[in-house]
């Protein structure tokens, strides 16, 4: 727990937003550390409104949102740190992709050469060289999500806020835009990225925030959430392990606690039923060892984000 | 790597602000340089500004007409002051103001681009003098370049209207325009940044308070620009004609106020609208969507 704690970057303190009457976010209490969180949230769930919260585009009506420790609200130096890519489709069309990094990144305090040198970089990793300098008025609807991307990146920040980044790209920039932020995520930023595509962050990260009804349901690596919800119990993760022996390795598994049930497919297949995924893949390798059998390789056949999402929405509604 | 799960409302204990400074924000005269600079080349760029510049260039007509029908029954002089005081002051300052004062934040909040600028290590108020700049200056421009071609196409080949009592006049009531253009387009920002409709609030404010209240015969008028400015402009500009006394009839207007009092009032006018702008500004809240 220590560790995590020297960890925390971005910190929700019971905040709430509400518009007059309609309640956006309430009571929203968690904590994000380095490497990429996924803001998961059905259309109208508050994901917006929380993300806009925390990157301190809007004030919480009640709470705090402390970034390095310091309220963004009052502290506006800290957006130094902090790199965001909003989701409106809105740029400086009228300046080129070159132009508007240049600018952006002479408002974050670089020198000209400095700014300059930083947006081709942003832009080549963005795969966006050939266009910089054209008019972002002329851009694709992927050139003009990579070029949000660019900018909120250019700066080098440690905390990047990435509000459904891969709205309207096409497969190979989607592809490619998924590299660049595991990327990030593994340079050790700070990446917390919205989006309603379950599939998208599943293909980046297992730490998912999911939010339904204005609260965060769930906060965590989505096979802990899974083991955490008490209203899960009943419905075990299914794994198919394909190993050397599978009658040897399910009696072997059968005795363990964290499995409730085994069912041999074929001699070197089987699927094991488990209530407590987490502890199950780490006990694993060792039932292995002890049954002296061979594993080839392991997939979960129910535990993607999709059937979590079911799950936990299902649970809240 | 993994954060670890957290219901909502469960209680976070360690959540304990820093005791060390936050970074700093960047100098104001460097934002709003940048943002100064980035927003003149939209404003040259807008639609709004080919129009504008043809609404400017009604008075080249005028004059033109001027120069063939009766440059002898109205010295340039009194043409050119009526032309000022008339069209330049009662409308095309108002309107150059309204088209380019209100959009001077809201269309960054309307395009939805704001979201850049607030996110950046930067006062909020510094984005709005940048801009607030950048529209003074364009609509200025534009004023200035209709009222320099008219001073060309009065004195082309008629170099004998070019005498000193014109030339002053002539500077005089440039600055005015110039004045009131400033102050005008300062005042229209503080509508586009505090109301959700600032067109109709532009509108009432432009041809209700200051062309109607300003020729009211009472304490209201020393509240417009266009009074002082017109009085300046009057005070100023020793003309002596039927056509500009019939003018003073027909505005009623008692210029009671000192010269100084109306430069001061409109230098106050500037300054609180822009410092009331910049307030409002920084403390208003745009929920982007």
């Amino acid at each position: 727990m220590s560790s995590t704690a020297m960890e925390t970057v971005l910190v929700a303190d019971d905040v709430s937003r509400w518009y007059g009457q309609v309640i956006g976010v309430q009571g929203v209490q968690c904590e994000v550390g380095p490497g990429i969180t996924g803001l998961l949230g059905l259309n109208g769930a508050g994901k917006s409104t929380l993300f806009k919260v925390l990157a301190g585009q809007i004030a919480p009506s009640k709470g705090r949102v402390l970034v390095f420790g310091h309220d963004l609200g009052s502290s506006r130096g800290l957006y130094h740190r902090i790199g965001f890519c909003p989701e409106p489709d809105a740029l400086y069309e009228f300046m080129t992709g070159h132009e508007m990094l240049m600018y952006l990144l002479r408002l974050q305090g670089f020198s000209k050469s400095e700014a300059s040198a930083r947006a081709d970089k942003a832009l080549s990793r963005c795969h966006l060289t050939d266009a910089a300098h054209r008019r972002v008025a002329g851009y694709s609807k992927g050139m003009r999500q990579k070029i949000k991307l660019a900018q909120a990146m250019a700066h080098d920040p440690d905390v990047m806020f990435l509000d459904e980044p891969f709205n309207g790209m096409d497969p190979v920039s989607r592809h490619e835009s998924m590299e660049l932020i595991r990327e990030l995520g593994k340079e050790g930023k700070t990446i917390l990225l919205s989006s309603h595509l379950l599939h998208e962050v599943e293909a980046m990260t297992s730490t998912i925030m999911l939010i339904t009804n204005g609260r965060i349901r769930a906060h965590g690596h989505f096979t802990e959430i899974r083991d955490h919800l008490e209203n899960l119990e009943n419905e075990p993760l299914r794994i198919e392990v394909d190993c050397s022996n599978a009658r040897e390795l399910a009696v072997n598994l059968i005795a363990s606690e964290d499995v409730q049930a085994v069912q041999v497919e074929a001699d070197d297949r089987l699927i094991v039923s488990s209530t407590r995924s987490s502890r199950f893949f780490k006990h694993l390798p060792h039932v292995a060892l002890e049954a002296e059998v061979d594993i080839r390789g392991y997939r979960t056949l129910d535990d993607d984000l999709k059937s979590l999402f079911a799950y936990l929405v299902e649970g809240t509604q | 790597m993994t954060t670890p799960v957290r219901a909502s409302g469960e209680s976070t204990s360690r959540v304990v602000a820093s005791t060390q400074r936050p970074p700093s924000v960047l100098p104001s005269w460097s934002v709003v340089s940048l943002v100064f600079r980035a927003s003149l080349t939209e404003m040259l760029r807008r639609r709004t500004f080919v129009f504008l510049a043809l609404v400017c260039a009604i008075p080249l007509g005028l004059t033109l007409l001027w120069r063939m029908l009766a440059p002898e029954q109205f010295g340039a002089e009194v043409y050119f002051t009526n032309l000022v005081s008339t069209l330049y002051l009662q409308l095309l300052v108002y309107v150059v103001a309204l088209a380019f004062g209100i959009p001077t934040v809201h269309s960054e909040v309307q395009g939805r681009t704001i979201t850049y600028l607030f996110t950046r290590p930067i006062r909020k108020i510094d984005i709005f003098t940048g801009r607030l700049l950048a529209v003074q200056l364009t609509a200025g421009g534009l004023l200035a370049a209709s009222l320099v071609v008219c001073f060309a196409l009065m004195v082309a080949g008629n170099f004998e209207v070019v005498t000193f009592e014109f030339v002053k006049a002539y500077v005089n009531h440039v600055f005015l325009v110039l004045a009131a253009t400033v102050c005008a387009t300062a005042v229209c920002a503080v509508f586009g940044v505090a109301f959700s409709r600032p067109v109709v609030w532009g509108m009432l404010y432009a041809f209700g308070w200051e062309l109607a209240v300003s020729k009211f015969p009472s304490q209201l008028q020393n509240y417009t620009i266009n009074f002082h400015i017109r009085n300046l402009l009057l005070d100023d500009a020793d003309v002596e004609s039927k056509l500009l006394d019939a003018f003073r009839v027909l505005l009623t207007q008692e210029a009671e106020v000192p010269g100084w009092a109306s430069a001061f009032a409109l230098t106050a006018m500037l300054v609180a609208a822009v410092a009331v702008g910049g307030f409002l500004f920084s403390r208003k809240e745009y929920v982007i969507s």
